[in-house]
C-alpha cells in the first residue's frame, strides 16, 4: 500500500532451538512486511511457532538466522542493552497469564511502565478508557481475571509504544470477558495509530482483524488481509 | 500406582528445587555431622576417663590427718567393705630444678612403696621406669608437670629441707589418676606448673628425709560394696581419731576429679547444644523454605485436591521429598561425623594426656544423630506440608490475596516519594511477609550462629582477664613457706625497679554457717589495699572494713549468705596440731571475682583472731604481692627467690599464659564451632537470599519485557535484600546477645556456676564482624542469582504464573 510505514519487516527468519542433539525448527524461513496502525492476528495451533515469532519481534529472543527489523531497526543486531532500550521504547506486551506484579496495586502496575519513558500517556486516563477508574487502589489478587488483563493492557499502552503484541490476551478469559478486552485492545490502539499483533489459537478473533497470518509446523502457511474486519463485540467463539 | 506417581513427582519436585534442597541438606547433613562428631567426642572422653580412673583403681575416698603410725592400714583393712588401702607421707616443699636454676617452686612430694604395686592410685608410666628398692635418691615426675618444664629421665630436680638441697634423679614421668588435672587443693583450684609439681619417690627416702620414717599423713582407699561406701568412710575416720583426722574426701569431691568431671560436664553441654543449635537453625530455615515452597505449589495442592487425593495424601507427598533429603543428608553427615569424631577424639585424647584412651566409632549415637536428622526434617516440613494439605482446592488455584490490604497502603505514605523503581524495594518489605519473614529468619540465625561461638571466646578471655587483673593485680608476687613480717615487705619495696609492695596474710579455712561448711582461702589485707582491689558486683570498688569480712561469690551461694550474717571460721586441722577453735566473722559485703572462692579480711584482724593457734609473729605474713618496672621484671624475681623461706615466685604474664594454656581445650573447640557456625550461617543466608531472587523469576521477566533493565533489576533486589537483611540485624543482635546468655548459662554445671562467677562479656567487634558478615554474605549471594535471571529464558519466564 503507498504511502504506509512498515513497521516491522521480517527476513528469512528462522529460529531452531537444540535440546542435547535434537534440533527443533520452530520457525522456517519467515518473511513478513507488517504495517504501521494494522491489527494482524497470528494464527496457528499450538507448537506452530507463533509464540516464537512474537518474541521474535518483541525481542524476548534471537533468530537463528534472518533479520528482524522493527521500526527500521534491525533488532538481532541488538545487544542486551539495546534489546531493554527496544522493548522499553517500542513494544507493549500483552501475556496470557497477565504477568502483573503482585505486590504492586493496578495504578502501580501501570506506573512501573510509565515511569520508563520520558512521555508517558495519563494512568488515571487510560485507567478510566479500560473501565478500571476507581479500581487502581485494587491489587491484583482483588481482581478479576477481565480486570486484571485491562490492567496489562493499560500497562502496555502507558509507554505509548507504537507496537503492541499480545500473546494469547483472552485465554485465560471467558468468552465475554475475552470480547470485551478485545474490543478494549482494538479500540484503544485503533485510536492511537498502533500496530497490534494477536497470537492466539482462536480461530473466531481472526474476523475482527485487517490482516491473518497462518502459521503451520514453524511456517507461514497463509498471510491474508480482511477486507472487512467485524467488530469485536460481533465475535463469538 | 497413584502412591508411586506422586512419589514420581516429589522426586522430579526434588530435581527441580535441586539448589534449595541441597542446601536443605547441606544444613542437616552438617547439623548431623557436628551432633554425631562433638556427642561421639564426649562419650569416647568419657568412657576413656572412666576406664582411666578404673585400670588404675582409683581410690572411692581418702583421709588427712597428723602423722600416724604406717600399721594403721593393717587395721583400716580389717573394716568391713573396704577394698584396698595405701597408706603414705605427703609433703609440700621447695623444689629447685636445674634446668632453671633460681626458678624456685612448690613440689608435693609423695612417698610409695617401691617392693609391691600400688593397689589404689597406681601411676602409668610413660617414660623412663618405676622406682626400684635401691632407688635412694630418685624420683618419678608427674607427666604435666614434667612437659611444662621439658623434663625427662636422667635429669636432675633439688628438694630444699630445711636449707639443706637434696638432689634427686628423675628416673620416669607417669600418670596419676589423682592429677590428671592437677589441682593443689580445693581452696586453690588453679595450679600452675610453673610454681608447683608433683612428684613420687620411694616412701623410706621421703620418710628418712623428713624424718617420718614408717610414719602417715594420708590414706586413699576402695571399697568393695558401693553402697556401703559412707559406712566405710565414717568407720575408717573412726579408726584414724587419734590422728586428727579431717573429714573423708569421696572420690566425687576429690580436686582433681571434680574438676575433671566438671571439664567433661560442660564438654557434653557444648557437645549438645551447639548441635542442637545447628539442628534449630537448620529446622527454622527447612521449615520457611518449604513454606514458601508450598506458597509456589498451591495451584498443583488445588488441582490434587480437586482430582480427589486426600488430605493426607498431600500431606505425605510434601513430607516425602523433604524427608528423603533427610534421610540422604543424615546418611552423608553421619559418615563426616564418624570421621569428625575420630579426629577431634585423638586430637582431645592427646591435649588432656588420657592414659587410656577408647576412641571407636559410637554406633548407637551415630543411629540417633541419623534418626534425629530425619525427624528435624520431618519436624520442618510437617507445619508447612500440613498446610498444604488444608488448602481449600478452589483457594488453592486462586493467587493468594495480600494479607496487608489497605493497611500497607498507609504505611507506603512513610515511604520517600520518587521514582516507584527505587520505592519498590522499600515497600515490598511490607508488602512480601512471607520473603521479608524467611530472610530474617535467615539473618538472625546466621547471626546467631556467628555471634555464638566468638561470643563464648570473648567471654572467656573477659573473664582471664578480670580473673588476672582482679585476683592477680600484680606483677610478681613471692609465696613463702614459713611466716614472714612487715620488714620483708619493706626490704622488697626499697629494691630498685618495685612500685609498690603489698603483704598479706593468707590461709586455707573452714567456713561454716548452719550446717553448711565450705572450704576457702582468708586472705588478710592491708587496708586500702592496691594490689587487691575488690568490686561489688555493679563494679564499684569495695573497701575491706575495720570488722567483718567481705565474701566471694561462691561462698555467699554455698553458704546463703546474707549482710550481716555471721560465720564461723576454723583453721583446718592439718595447718595446725592443736584442735581448732572456730571464731565468728561478721559477713560486712560481697565481692564480684572470677573465682568465688576467696574471703577478704583485714589483715591485722585475721592475726588477732589467729595469732595464738598458729603462733604468728606480730604483722605476719605468707606472701608478697608487687608491682615492678618491666625493665625490672627478671632481677626482682631473681631477689625474690633468694628471699629466706622464699617458696615460689609468681609472674603475672606467665600466669596468664598458664590459664590460657588451661582453656585452650576449651577455646579450641568453640574456634571449631565458629567455624561450623560460620558455615551454616553462610549456607542459611545464601539460600534464602538466592531463593528470594529466584521466585521472583515470573516478575522479573515481566519486567524485563516492560524495558526495565538487568542493572536497575539487580538494584532493586540487591536494596530490598540489604534492607531486610539491616532489619534482620536490629532483630537479630539483640536475639543473638540473649542466645549466647542462655547458651552460657545452660552449658555451665551449677558447681561450674557457684565456683566460677564469669559473665557474658560479647565485644563490639564480634557483633561487627557478624554484621558484616551478613552483609557480605547477602551482597555474595546475589550475585549468582541475579546471574541467573539475566540469563533466563525470557519468553518462557513469561509464560509461568506468577504467584
Amino acid at each position: 500500500m503507498p504511502g504506509v510505514e512498515s513497521v516491522i519487516e521480517l527476513d528469512g527468519v528462522g529460529k531452531t532451538y537444540r535440546t542435547g542433539s535434537t534440533e527443533v525448527h520452530a520457525l522456517v524461513d519467515a518473511n513478513l512486511t507488517i504495517d504501521r496502525g494494522e491489527f494482524v492476528v497470528i494464527l496457528g495451533p499450538s507448537g506452530c511457532g507463533k509464540s516464537t515469532l512474537m518474541n521474535l519481534i518483541g525481542g524476548l529472543d534471537r533468530p537463528t538466522t534472518g533479520t528482524v527489523k522493527v521500526g527500521g531497526r534491525d533488532i538481532s543486531k541488538l545487544d542486551e542493552r539495546g534489546l531493554t532500550r527496544f522493548r522499553r521504547e517500542t513494544v507493549g506486551f500483552i501475556f496470557q497469564f497477565f504477568n502483573l506484579v503482585n505486590t504492586l496495586t493496578a495504578y502501580e502496575n501501570v506506573q512501573l511502565a510509565a515511569e520508563l519513558v520520558h512521555h508517558p500517556m495519563d494512568i488515571d486516563a487510560l485507567l478510566e478508557a479500560v473501565g478500571l477508574a476507581g479500581r487502581g487502589s485494587h491489587f491484583p489478587s482483588e481482581l478479576s481475571g477481565g480486570e486484571q488483563q485491562r490492567v496489562a493492557i493499560a500497562r502496555a499502552l502507558v509507554k505509548g509504544a507504537p507496537v503492541m503484541l499480545c500473546d494469547e490476551p483472552t485465554g485465560e478469559l471467558d468468552e465475554e470477558t475475552g470480547r470485551r478486552v478485545l474490543s478494549l485492545l482494538h479500540q484503544t490502539t485503533h485510536d492511537r495509530g498502533q500496530t497490534v499483533l494477536v497470537v492466539t489459537h482462536n480461530a473466531a478473533i481472526a474476523a475482527m482483524a485487517d490482516r491473518i497470518i497462518r502459521l503451520r509446523s514453524g511456517r507461514i502457511l497463509t498471510d491474508e488481509r480482511n477486507e472487512h474486519p467485524v467488530d469485536p463485540e460481533e465475535v463469538r467463539w | 500406582m497413584v502412591g508411586s506417581l506422586l512419589l514420581r513427582k516429589a522426586v522430579r519436585d526434588l530435581r527441580q528445587s535441586a539448589a534449595s534442597f541441597v542446601a536443605i541438606g547441606f544444613m542437616v547433613a552438617l547439623g548431623v555431622a557436628f551432633l554425631i562428631g562433638a556427642y561421639s567426642v564426649y562419650v569416647n572422653l568419657d568412657r576413656s576417663y572412666r576406664g582411666s580412673y578404673e585400670r588404675l583403681r582409683f581410690e572411692d575416698f581418702s583421709i588427712r590427718f597428723n602423722a600416724a603410725p604406717a600399721r594403721v592400714v593393717s587395721r583400716l583393712k580389717e573394716i568391713p567393705g573396704v577394698g584396698a588401702v595405701e597408706g603414705r607421707w605427703v609433703e609440700d616443699t621447695a623444689l629447685e630444678l636445674d634446668e632453671k636454676p633460681g626458678a624456685k617452686m612448690v613440689g608435693r612430694l609423695i612417698g610409695i612403696p617401691v617392693d609391691r604395686p600400688l593397689t589404689t592410685n597406681q601411676l602409668k608410666l610413660l617414660e623412663g621406669r618405676l622406682l626400684g628398692p635401691n632407688d635412694d635418691r630418685a624420683i618419678l615426675l608427674e607427666a604435666n608437670f614434667a612437659k611444662h618444664h621439658d623434663l625427662h629421665p636422667g635429669e636432675d630436680v633439688t628438694i630444699e629441707r630445711n636449707g639443706v638441697r637434696v638432689p634427686f634423679s628423675v628416673v620416669g614421668v607417669v600418670q596419676s589418676c589423682e592429677y590428671l588435672y592437677v589441682v593443689r587443693s580445693k581452696q586453690e583450684l588453679i595450679s600452675m606448673p610453673d610454681t608447683f609439681g608433683v612428684m613420687f619417690l620411694s616412701e623410706a627416702t621421703l620418710g628418712r628425709l623428713y624424718g617420718r620414717l614408717g610414719e602417715i599423713n594420708e590414706i586413699h582407699a576402695t571399697v568393695s560394696d558401693a553402697s556401703r561406701r559412707s559406712s566405710v568412710m565414717l568407720a575408717a575416720r573412726q579408726a584414724l581419731a587419734p590422728y586428727d583426722p579431717e573429714i573423708p574426701v569421696a572420690r566425687e569431691d576429690q580436686p582433681s576429679y571434680q574438676m575433671l568431671q566438671q571439664d567433661v560436664q560442660g564438654f557434653q553441654a557444648y557437645a549438645v547444644l551447639f548441635p542442637l543449635l545447628f539442628l534449630g537453625v537448620a529446622v527454622a530455615s527447612v521449615s520457611t523454605m518449604l513454606t514458601r515452597q508450598v506458597h509456589t505449589q498451591r495451584t498443583v495442592i488445588g488441582l490434587l485436591r480437586s482430582l480427589g487425593f486426600s488430605k493426607s495424601a498431600v500431606l505425605v507427598h510434601f513430607l516425602t521429598g523433604t524427608v528423603l533429603v533427610g534421610g540422604v543428608a543424615s546418611l552423608s553427615g553421619s559418615v563426616l561425623g564418624i570421621w569428625l569424631a575420630d579426629v577431634l577424639s585423638r586430637f582431645y585424647m592427646a591435649q588432656l594426656q588420657v592414659p587410656y584412651p577408647e576412641i571407636v566409632p559410637r554406633w548407637n549415637v551415630t543411629l540417633f544423630g541419623v534418626v534425629v536428622g530425619v525427624l528435624t526434617c520431618a519436624t520442618a516440613a510437617f507445619s508447612p506440608s500440613r498446610q498444604a494439605a488444608g488448602i481449600p482446592p478452589a483457594e488453592a488455584m486462586r493467587p493468594v490475596a495480600p494479607s496487608y490490604g489497605s493497611r500497607s497502603l498507609k504505611l507506603d505514605r512513610w515511604l520517600p516519594t520518587g521514582s516507584l523503581l527505587m520505592r519498590i524495594p522499600l515497600r515490598n518489605v511490607f508488602r512480601q511477609p512471607r520473603r521479608t519473614f524467611s530472610t530474617l529468619v535467615g539473618v538472625v540465625s546466621a547471626l546467631c550462629l556467628m555471634v555464638m561461638a566468638r561470643g563464648l571466646l570473648d567471654s572467656m578471655g573477659s573473664a582471664l582477664d578480670k580473673m588476672i587483673g582482679g585476683m592477680f593485680g600484680y606483677d610478681v608476687r613471692v609465696d613463702f613457706v614459713e611466716f614472714q613480717t612487715r620488714r620483708t615487705t619493706e626490704t622488697i619495696r626499697s629494691w630498685p625497679g618495685v612500685v609498690w609492695a603489698e603483704g598479706t596474710l593468707e590461709l586455707p579455712m573452714e567456713f561454716r554457717k548452719g550446717g553448711r561448711t565450705y572450704s576457702a582461702l582468708l586472705n588478710g589485707v592491708e587496708p586500702g589495699s592496691k594490689l587487691r582491689p575488690l568490686v561489688d558486683a555493679h563494679g564499684a570498688s569495695i573497701e575491706v572494713p575495720a570488722e567483718g569480712a567481705i565474701f566471694g561469690p561462691a561462698l555467699r551461694s554455698r553458704l546463703q549468705l546474707i549482710l550481716g550474717d555471721i560465720v564461723w571460721v576454723s583453721l583446718p586441722e592439718q595447718i595446725t596440731p592443736e584442735a581448732s577453735r572456730a571464731v565468728p566473722i561478721r559477713v560486712a559485703g560481697f565481692n564480684q571475682e572470677a573465682i568465688g572462692t576467696q574471703v577478704y579480711l583485714l589483715r591485722s584482724e585475721m592475726e588477732r583472731l589467729f595469732r595464738r593457734e598458729l603462733a604468728l609473729p606480730g604483722n605476719a605474713i605468707t606472701s608478697v604481692a608487687m608491682k615492678v618496672d618491666p625493665a625490672y621484671l627478671a632481677d626482682v624475681r631473681r631477689r625474690a627467690l633468694d628471699l629466706p623461706h622464699a617458696g615460689a615466685a609468681m609472674v603475672q604474664v606467665s600466669i596468664r599464659a598458664m590459664v590460657q594454656r588451661l582453656v585452650e581445650t576449651s577455646r579450641r573447640f568453640v574456634l571449631i564451632m565458629e567455624v561450623f557456625g560460620y558455615i551454616l550461617a553462610f549456607a542459611t543466608l545464601f539460600n534464602t537470599i538466592t531463593i528470594n531472587v529466584l521466585e521472583r523469576r515470573a516478575e522479573m521477566a515481566t519486567l524485563r519485557t516492560l524495558g526495565v533493565s538487568n542493572g536497575q533489576i539487580g538494584r532493586m533486589v540487591a536494596i530490598e535484600s540489604l534492607i531486610v537483611a539491616a532489619l534482620g540485624l536490629i532483630v537479630g543482635l539483640p536475639i543473638a546477645n540473649g542466645f549466647v546468655h542462655l547458651f552460657w548459662q545452660a552449658a555451665q554445671t551449677p558447681e561450674q556456676q557457684e565456683l566460677f562467677s564469669f559473665d557474658v562479656q560479647i565485644l563490639p567487634t564480634t557483633f561487627l564482624v557478624a554484621a558484616v558478615a551478613v552483609l557480605v554474605i547477602c551482597s555474595l549471594a546475589l550475585l549468582p542469582a541475579l546471574r541467573t535471571v539475566q540469563r533466563m529464558d525470557l519468553a518462557k519466564a513469561v509464560k509461568e504464573r506468577s504467584t
